[in-house]
């Protein structure tokens, strides 16, 4: 569905119809679960979140000006639900500070042979800080520019870049690491 | 700029030339770079592989059905309280100024309840009653059935806003009269003692 077809959606939304509600639901359930719940790690609690996601945008719909893409508003929403879970305490971040001495060049052939494996590039990404992980997920599952990127997350696009070029690089040491240490077959 | 701050700028735009969401002039200018760059073509092939295994990772199922079953349900609920609160308002004020006009009416002596000619035309409710409201969907015999299976008469009601007020036949505790109806909110939209 393309951003004019979900903030149409939107609209409905915003006049009561609870048919367009459920067709959003349908739409845009799995990529926000998978979003929220990359971060949280619970699924109940992540189900939950949702939840709230898609009651705010119920109430909210009308408050959405079109400004930005209907995908960025929504995620939007999901992301500071998330953040608030994580400020309220109940989560620590992971540490995910770049080792000092982090070989900018690893052996192409090998990494990219580990990053064909599903396990150990989700093993590299949990490592990630939330805010890492948020960037790289908006950019690589959801296909985000930059530019949306930062309004979801409500940071400067140079924070984004950044983010998303420190991502890489702590990605990229971690599945050579693992190449290293004999993880990868 | 120095070839060191391309260099940073280029790996920066990388990963949104891999997904395709560069500018036209950005994603000419790391085309371009990675032209020429072997260890930049390294990584773009790198990225890409990394975004296609994110791609196709499937983590934890979704909700689904339960939640979007979950999602209407509370839609639901949240239609029917707000609709409950906006015909309740006005229904405190009506309440309000019937009491007023009662209390006018008995200030002004125009009845004695102590002359023994005096009688309730609904009887007496000294045990005092509950206001209700019905559902909406409730039909009128269905609503019959349920005053009578639950031991209630209508002594009033209903009113313009649709308020009835109620009161037990028999039994005079009310807090169970009215904990009971509201347990039956497949009946009762609103329910509240009249003191």
């Amino acid at each position: 569905m393309n951003d004019k077809e979900l903030k149409a959606l939107l609209s409905r939304i915003a006049d009561g119809e609870k048919s367009a509600l459920s067709t959003l639901y349908v739409e845009m359930e799995k990529p926000l679960y998978r979003f929220i719940n990359l971060k949280l790690n619970d699924p109940f609690q992540s189900a939950d979140i949702l939840h709230e996601v898609f009651l705010d945008i119920w109430k909210g719909a009308g408050k959405f000006e079109g400004r930005s893409a209907a995908k960025t508003w929504m995620f939007g929403i999901a992301y500071r639900k998330v953040m608030d879970v994580f400020r309220k305490g109940a989560r620590v971040d992971v540490t995910d500070d770049l080792p000092e001495q982090v070989d900018d060049s690893p052996d192409a052939a090998s990494t990219l042979a580990a990053a064909q494996q599903a396990e150990h590039v989700r093993f590299c990404l949990d490592g990630l800080k939330p805010e890492h992980r948020s960037a790289v997920e908006l950019a690589f599952y959801e296909d985000m520019s930059y530019r949306e990127i930062a309004e979801v997350t409500d940071v400067p696009e140079g924070t984004v870049k950044t983010r998303v070029f420190h991502a890489k690089k702590l990605l990229l040491h971690c599945l050579q690491t693992r190449l290293k240490s004999g993880v990868v077959s | 700029m120095s070839a060191v701050e391309d260099r940073k700028l280029v790996e920066e735009l990388l990963p949104f030339w891999v997904n395709g969401t560069l500018a036209e002039d950005e994603a000419a200018f790391v085309e371009s770079e990675v032209a020429r760059d072997a260890g930049l073509a390294s990584d773009a092939g790198i990225l890409n592989r990394l975004r296609e295994q994110i791609k196709s990772d499937e983590l934890a199922n979704s909700p689904g059905e339960f939640g979007l079953a979950r999602l209407m349900r509370d839609v639901e609920l949240e239609g029917k309280s707000s609709a409950a609160n906006s015909r309740f308002a006005p229904a405190i004020w009506g309440a309000l100024a019937a009491s007023v006009v009662a209390v006018a009416f008995v200030m002004s002596g125009l009845f004695d309840s102590n002359d023994p000619t005096f009688e309730q035309a609904s009887g007496d409710i000294a045990g005092g009653s509950v206001s209700v409201i019905f559902q909406p969907e409730l039909a009128a015999e269905d609503l019959s059935l349920a005053i009578y299976d639950l031991g209630l008469v209508i002594v009033d009601g209903p009113s313009a806003l649709g308020v009835y007020q109620l009161a037990p036949i028999e039994t005079v505790d009310l807090e169970q009269v009215s904990a009971d109806l509201n347990r039956r909110s497949d009946l009762f939209e609103y329910v509240e003692i009249v003191e």
